[in-house]
């Protein structure tokens, strides 16, 4: 099972790349479908949060594929696009960029990329997952917007990064590496790489929700189930599977 | 597209893992390959079945008696949405007619946003869990009564 050969479908202009691959999927279009743009106006990030991106100096794109795998591994394709994101983050002059669990790429602690991925499924198997993927590649001109400053990275330093083509024909290579992996050994090569992509946050402190209330809680790991193991201050452990985490208390 | 861009395209290509690329821009669409074809029939069809043994062994609560009723349940632990965005409105609400396909609400696990959609046609009639809850495998998360 090797992942099916990829066809590219540029767009100046979308709302979104998840929704023009959620569409395509909606409408039968067979797996190995990109959707990159240049410019979109409604990036989704979790729950309605959008993600913006500079027209030249961010990479948008989304992957359409249509994985055997079952439903409750579903979860695995999460760790495919951060892995693939931080593989071209490193091929890219970023080495020490890391996955803050369980899919933002982060250089030192601010954020330069991150993920969201879709899933449709019909009678309880999957039929299409959509890996949503933004990076930014180099600095915006004129800098970063004053409300993200601190909050955001790019993969090269100052005015320099990756060319898009650069980074998308990277990030091709690594989802399909990636997608390879999770067909023919499931899930647990992507966990033990996405621990150690995510060492810079065990035993650190921070702020998650637990059982519905944001508590502070110190980084164990990752469960086999790509769970965080977290211990809040009461001593006791949890396993989280949603839900934000944010560094520091 | 001009000859250079085509030129860059097949450099950018070269030294990945990619076997296959098409690029369409405007109408002009290029195809390029490297090497072998790809296996065929390289992705199977979606598997009907989950392997057995390797659902997680904690299944969540059995569905309650729908007398008639279709219960719509979790396919995987995870976060349950009502809505698509936190100030957005639910996606349908108790007493609501919903129509085979329409998003009912999301499911989230690992950043994997799962939008479960209503398997038949009818009207709402309850919503088992709250906004935000953690819900579990195969657990109920709505009952509609079918037209």
């Amino acid at each position: 099972m090797v992942p099916p050969p990829l066809r590219l479908q540029h767009l100046a202009r979308t709302d979104s790349t998840n929704r023009v691959a959620m569409d395509a999927a909606r409408a039968g279009v067979p797996g190995g479908l990109v959707v990159v743009a240049d410019v979109q106006d409604a990036g989704r990030g979790r729950q309605g949060r959008r993600w913006l991106g500079d027209p030249h100096r961010s990479l948008l794109v989304s992957f359409l594929l249509r994985p055997a795998t079952p439903i409750h591994q579903a979860w695995a394709h999460t760790l495919v696009a951060g892995l693939a994101a931080l593989g071209v983050a490193h091929r890219s002059g970023a080495e020490t960029a890391w996955l803050k669990w369980p899919n933002d790429v982060l250089v030192k602690d601010r954020k330069a990329g991150g993920v969201l991925c879709e899933l449709s499924t019909q009678g309880g198997a999957v039929s299409a997952v959509v890996l949503g993927i933004g990076l930014n590649l180099s600095v915006p001109k004129g800098g970063w917007p004053e409300e993200i400053g601190h909050l955001a990275a790019a993969l090269g330093s100052g005015d320099e990064g990756p060319s898009r083509g650069e980074a998308l024909t990277a990030l091709c290579g690594q989802v399909q590496r990636w997608e390879r992996v999770l067909a023919t050994q499931g899930p647990a090569p992507l966990v033990a790489a996405a621990r150690d992509a995510m060492a810079p946050m065990i035993g650190r402190d921070v702020t998650a929700q637990v059982r519905g209330r944001a508590m502070t809680a110190r980084v164990l790991g990752m469960g086999q189930n790509g769970a965080l193991r977290v211990r809040t201050e009461d001593g006791e452990e949890h396993a989280l599977l949603a839900g934000d985490v944010h560094l520091g208390t | 597209m001009d000859i250079d861009s085509v030129k860059a395209l097949l450099e950018l290509v070269e030294g990945t893992d990619i076997s296959e690329l098409e690029y369409e821009d405007e109408g002009l669409r290029i195809a390029v390959r490297r090497g072998a074809p790809p296996a065929a029939a390289a992705y199977v069809a979606p598997m009907a079945m989950p392997q057995p043994g390797a659902a997680p062994a904690a299944a969540g609560a059995p569905a309650p008696a729908a007398h008639g009723g279709k219960t719509i349940n979790s396919p995987f632990i995870g976060t349950f949405y009502r809505s698509p965005a936190p100030d957005a409105a639910p996606f349908t609400d108790v007493g609501q007619r919903v129509t085979t396909g329409q998003t009912l609400c999301i499911v989230e696990a690992m950043k994997l946003m799962n939008e479960i959609e209503a398997e038949v046609s009818g009207t709402v009639r309850q919503i088992l869990v709250e906004n935000g809850q953690v819900v579990e495998f195969s657990q109920a998360l709505f009952v509609i009564d079918p037209d």
